[in-house]
């Protein structure tokens, strides 16, 4: 009963979510339909835990806001069907494939999302309330939020972990709780479940969008299978969500370029503040992004840079908040008089150089290696002939955020062997499905291989 | 070549899913999964149960002691075991320390805190929940 809970529990954050996400799409283009599904938990999660901060903020208790969040989500989902009934075929507009009889690709995918599952439930059984770190920094916070009543601030005080930490996962968790009636383990796992098949869903979407059908389920099917993805969605961490976020900004930023609709660049605002409100590694995406959406501004459009601040703006009005009126320091920002040996330290470039090397060298964490196996399959496969403009975008953004990664470990106050060590595959993470992203639109689809050519319809 | 290139989406896909049920077997045949109840974080928050249940409810704040504040030194703090019992505990924040009115002792075994406490001034009640587990609650306060 809990499990079934745990996921109706999501339902009102993700239906708001699409609604929102619909009112900044075009909505006669059929072909957002599924980005459009995927980018739901993102949005709908992120602005049920800004305005549920809010609420708690205020004292206010969070079983109204619960139920507040039910009502309007069922309401609004009314609303959106009556008055768009004349158009239905296009809000909800069928689940077709622009090549068909691809039963081939379809039956692969749907084993790898078979497997996919399977993993994910049975790692949940193995480690019921996720690994170390999520029960040490993120679902205590939930707990504080849950059980603390006014008291929920305590959390601000804790020891010997990170008391800074946002609220993205916490107030959606504890309202998962609310509607359990208990803090049950199967809230956080049914949660990060949900999330990672709507992160693996918009690389899904977003590839398909460019590429088509084979190559959607290829990417999709190796992110799902590869041991650093399942690690990171039942580690119930904030890793997943973190990277979700990043994938969802860094894609609507390419929509963005070739589509140039207006919706796309305020939604990528509004997940890349997000990011923010997830981990402190995304406020540093934000400065990243931020930089990137300038350059959109000066060199395709100004208006593509207001858009994009206007939908950052209330995710990072929160954070700034959040920051500044409650949260302790970080522990990374403590007074460090070092700085100037460190910057200087010419052995510490060399160390993380080294260690990012391997790191990545191994990224994956299968038995295969997944970087080698990704440079032979480039070598034959070669890049695709019909090119998508803007692909420099997302190798942008995976740069300066993996740059800025650096600096923080070339200036962290930590032992620097110890820093690098328990956290540069998380780091990696986080730009991980990006990565797959771009290499998945710059490659040849299997379409355009003439072993698995479909007949276009 | 031409033919290794033509099939490498598909061996790559295939591939990828042999992975993945090599995993899934893995961590079957581990059999870890069949007893979550015997998973670390759940077995301590078994231990600790009636300890959280015996904690009034309106307590919010509670101090924390181990044997490295019974002059063992900070060094054998065990920062992982004060993590586990802040994260079981909640919403109750722990603090380090006896300053609290209600404090949670976690001893090991071969520690004696009874030395310590009774050269504590005011009346204290001790109770005791197994597993070195104690509530102590400086009385008249």
């Amino acid at each position: 009963m809990d499990a079934l809970l745990s996921f109706a529990a999501l339902i009102p954050h993700i239906l708001i979510g699409y609604w929102v996400v619909h009112f900044f799409f075009d909505p006669t283009d059929k072909d957002y339909f599924l980005i459009k599904i995927f980018l739901s938990a993102a949005v709908g999660l992120g602005i049920s835990s800004l305005v549920g901060f809010f609420w708690i903020w205020a004292n206010l208790p969070l079983v109204p806001f619960a139920v507040l969040e039910i009502i309007v989500s069922v309401l609004l989902t009314a609303w959106m069907l009556y008055i768009n009934w004349r158009q239905w075929k296009t809000i909800f507009y069928p689940f077709i494939f622009k090549e068909k009889n691809n039963y081939l690709w379809g039956i692969v995918l749907g084993a790898g999302v078979f497997l996919f599952t399977m993993n994910l439930c049975i790692y949940i059984l193995q480690y019921p309330h996720g690994r170390p770190d999520a029960w040490i920094n993120w679902n205590v916070v939930a707990r504080f939020v849950y059980l603390g009543g006014p008291n929920w601030q305590n959390t601000f005080y804790r020891l010997w972990d990170h008391p800074d930490y946002p609220l993205f996962l916490a107030i959606p968790n504890a309202i998962t709780w609310v509607i359990i009636g208990s803090p049950s383990t199967l809230g956080p796992s049914v949660y990060h479940f949900v999330v990672s098949f709507f992160a693996v869903g918009l690389l899904f979407s977003f590839v398909y969008y460019f590429r088509g059908f084979a190559q959607a389920s290829l990417a999709a099917i190796l992110f799902m299978s590869l041991p650093i993805t399942i690690v990171n969605t039942i580690n119930q961490c904030a890793d997943l969500p973190l990277s979700y976020l990043i994938l969802g900004a860094g894609g609507l930023a390419l929509l963005y370029f070739n589509q140039e609709d207006g919706g796309t660049a305020i939604l990528s605002g509004l997940l890349s503040g997000l990011a923010g409100w997830t981990k402190n590694e995304g406020l540093v995406f934000i400065a990243g992004f931020t930089v990137i959406w300038a350059g959109i501004g000066i060199f395709k459009q100004r208006l593509a840079f207001k858009n994009y601040l206007l939908g950052l703006m209330f995710p990072l009005t929160v954070v700034v908040l959040f920051k500044f009126f409650l949260a302790p320091s970080n522990d990374l920002l403590t007074v460090d008089v070092g700085i100037f040996e460190k910057v200087t330290d010419l052995g510490r470039y060399t160390l993380i150089l080294r260690e990012a090397g391997v790191t990545l060298w191994e990224i994956g964490g299968a038995s295969i290696n997944f970087v080698g196996l990704i440079i032979i399959y480039t070598v034959l496969v070669g890049s695709s002939r019909t090119r998508v403009s803007g692909l420099w975008l997302i190798c942008g953004v995976i740069f300066i955020q993996l740059s800025a990664y650096f600096m923080i470990y070339l200036l962290t106050p930590y032992n620097l062997i110890w820093h690098l060590n328990t956290s540069l595959s998380r780091l990696y993470f986080h730009v991980f499905p990006l990565v797959l992203l771009w290499i998945f639109i710059w490659l040849k689809s299997p379409q355009e291989l003439p072993f698995l050519i479909i007949k276009e319809t | 070549m031409k033919t290794l290139r033509n099939f490498a989406p598909f061996t790559l896909a295939v591939a990828s899913i042999v992975l993945a049920a090599f995993q899934f077997s893995q961590v079957y045949n581990s059999n870890e999964w069949k007893t979550p109840s015997e998973e670390m974080v759940s077995t301590w928050e078994n231990h600790v149960q009636s300890l959280r249940e015996a904690i009034p409810s309106d307590v919010y704040q509670a101090g924390y002691m181990d044997k490295s504040m019974l002059g063992e030194g900070s060094d054998s703090l065990d920062v992982n075991e004060f993590q586990l019992m802040q994260y079981s505990l909640a919403p109750i924040l722990l603090k380090m320390g006896a300053g609290e009115p209600w404090i949670i002792g976690n001893f090991d075994r071969n520690t004696d805190f009874h030395p310590w406490l009774d050269s504590q001034e005011g009346r204290y009640e001790v109770q005791s929940f197994g597993f070195g587990l104690y509530l102590i609650h400086k009385v008249g306060e």
